[in-house]
């Protein structure tokens, strides 16, 4: 089977769900671009690419086969770590997982290139048999794809989990469509502009992936619109304010947000929707207390005996969500109004009939 | 008398929350509606009032007062409200107004908001997207309110409790 100049055979081995969702999602990006990625059955010489997953039981068995071979395609490794090629007599790429979007996407596209290129122009290519397996073409070198810098191509970063926050503001304020990868579970898109998260999950499934903080490493990938719209095809969508709330909670680093301080007193502007969004008990009680007066951290903190991080992360989050206001820094304290003995025990025993903790 | 008043339009939830916190089967005192608009939206509707109580652990009790929902029963709302510890305000999202009843009802206990305090819950928000809480908090703010405005399903005790939870947050901070 002869390919077109837009066409790439692959033979794919031992991919896991998430990566041959990944490879589907990459596929449907190339045939936009007008590269058909065509999967073989089999590795014939009809193959120009094997995509090895060597972590799988599988996968390490046929590249313990293969790699002491000369072989004519090319081999794409993807796993943990980089598999030891001493003994190897071919050049494979190989790519660290999580598997990631743009990682794979920009590493086809070269080996399209590249393919195409050492073809003959005006026919179809023979993909590695274009060269002899005796030829001296240099191999795709043993690393890591690098990002693109092209400013119209897709760019990417690594953050802290605890930096979600950050991530999702910067989409909401620049208007960008991110992809956020995480190795612990499946990625979520970000379309700042429409200010909305999109996901496979539901949006309780989605915030309880956000608000896993043993999560590290998020992998943010800047994309184009043309491929956030194809990735995020048939995907489920929350509120962008929602996930704020949630990412906010989770980050535990107990530092306010760059736009509030310590010192400058903050108040509510309305309540969050706290019985659609999980709070701690306490959040009930700064909200109580700042929507009655503007207070400063360390005073919210001191006079009221709340947590320090529970209340900054109560802050941080409702000022994502745009429920708090800073006021000025002149702004004098009132003291919290004093409920008398009495009632303040009929509420405190209203609250144990409840079991709610006031 | 201890107490926590229920109001809002009619059909808004208000028995439902009452039945869905009260210790005991609530007293309804319901019967079949007749006017027009009322049977439209259910079978029975209250007239005068529900009513419905919890027993705290020293054998106090706090009583659970619902106020009918039709406006020709608002003569009854201040006696209702008279020493309540707040307010709770249920509207329903479905309805054909649902922003023009909130202003309503602040309105309409004004004195006893600013005296204690109010707890908005809404309702019918899977049946009607009609309007969003931020369309209601809006109003809030125009009317320099700050209190608890969550959106919630009076069936659910735990929607039910953060409400009460809030309304008692607000009453005792």
């Amino acid at each position: 089977m002869s390919a077109s100049a837009s066409t790439l055979i692959v033979y794919v081995v031992g991919l896991s769900s998430t990566e041959a969702a990944v490879f589907a999602a990459v596929s449907r990006i190339l045939r936009l671009q007008n590269i058909q990625i065509k999967v073989s059955e089999k590795p014939d010489n009809s193959c120009q690419l094997i995509i090895i997953h060597v972590d799988s039981e599988r996968g390490k068995a046929i590249f313990d086969k293969l790699k002491s071979q000369e072989i004519r395609q090319h081999v794409l490794l993807l796993g943990d770590k980089k598999p030891d090629l001493s003994e190897a007599k071919m050049a494979p790429s190989f790519l660290q997982k999580p598997l990631r979007v743009q990682e794979l996407l920009e590493c086809l596209e070269n080996l399209n290139k590249k393919f195409n290129h050492q073809s003959n122009p005006s026919s179809t290519p023979k993909p590695s048999a274009a060269t002899s397996q005796t030829s001296d073409k240099k191999p795709v070198p043993v690393t890591q794809t690098k990002v693109a810098e092209s400013p119209t191509a897709d760019s990417q970063n690594t953050f802290n989990s605890m930096e979600l926050l950050s991530i999702l503001l910067s989409a909401r304020q620049e208007g960008a469509f991110y992809q956020i990868t995480n190795k612990y579970h499946s990625n979520f898109w970000v379309n700042g502009a429409k200010q909305e998260v999109l996901s496979s999950h539901g949006a309780e499934e989605l915030f309880k992936l956000i608000g896993d903080h043993h999560a590290s490493g998020y992998i943010i990938s800047s994309l184009s619109f043309e491929n956030f719209k194809v990735l995020t095809e048939n995907k489920i969508s929350v509120k962008l304010n929602d996930a704020l709330w949630y990412a906010a909670l989770a980050d535990k680093r107990g530092e306010l947000v760059a736009e509030l301080d310590e010192n400058t007193p903050v108040k509510l502007t309305s309540w969050p929707n706290m019985t659609r969004l999980s709070f701690d008990p306490s959040h009930i009680r700064i909200a109580a207390v700042l929507s009655r007066q503007a207070e400063t951290l360390n005073d919210l903190v001191s006079k009221n005996k709340l947590s320090r991080l529970d209340t900054v992360c109560f802050l941080n989050a409702a000022y994502s969500i745009h429920l708090l206001e800073k006021q000025d820094k002149t702004t004098t304290s009132v003291d919290v109004k004093v409920t008398d003995t009495k009632k303040s025990g009929l509420l405190h025993k209203i609250a144990n009939h409840l079991n709610i903790k006031l | 008398m201890n107490k926590i008043v229920f109001t809002g339009p009619m059909g808004a939830g208000k028995t439902t929350a009452i039945a869905t916190v009260s210790d005991v089967p609530p007293i309804y005192t319901e019967v079949k509606a007749t006017d027009a608009e009322v049977q439209q939206r259910k079978e029975t509707t209250t007239v005068s009032m529900d009513y419905g109580y919890i027993v705290l652990e020293d054998n106090t009790r706090v009583h659970l007062y619902g106020t009918p929902g039709q406006e020709r029963f608002s003569y009854m709302w201040p006696i209702l409200t008279e020493g309540a510890l707040g307010l709770v305000l249920l509207l329903d999202n479905a309805n054909d107004d649902p922003i023009a009843d909130l202003r309503f009802y602040l309105d309409a206990f004004s004195d006893f908001i600013e005296k204690t305090g109010v707890v908005i819950g809404i309702t019918r928000c899977d049946i009607s997207q009609k309007y969003s809480i931020a369309d209601y908090q809006a109003v809030m703010m125009e009317h320099n309110l700050v209190f608890p405005l969550f959106e919630i399903d009076p069936r659910e005790a735990n929607d039910v409790k953060v409400l009460l939870h809030a309304l008692l947050a607000i009453l005792q901070y």
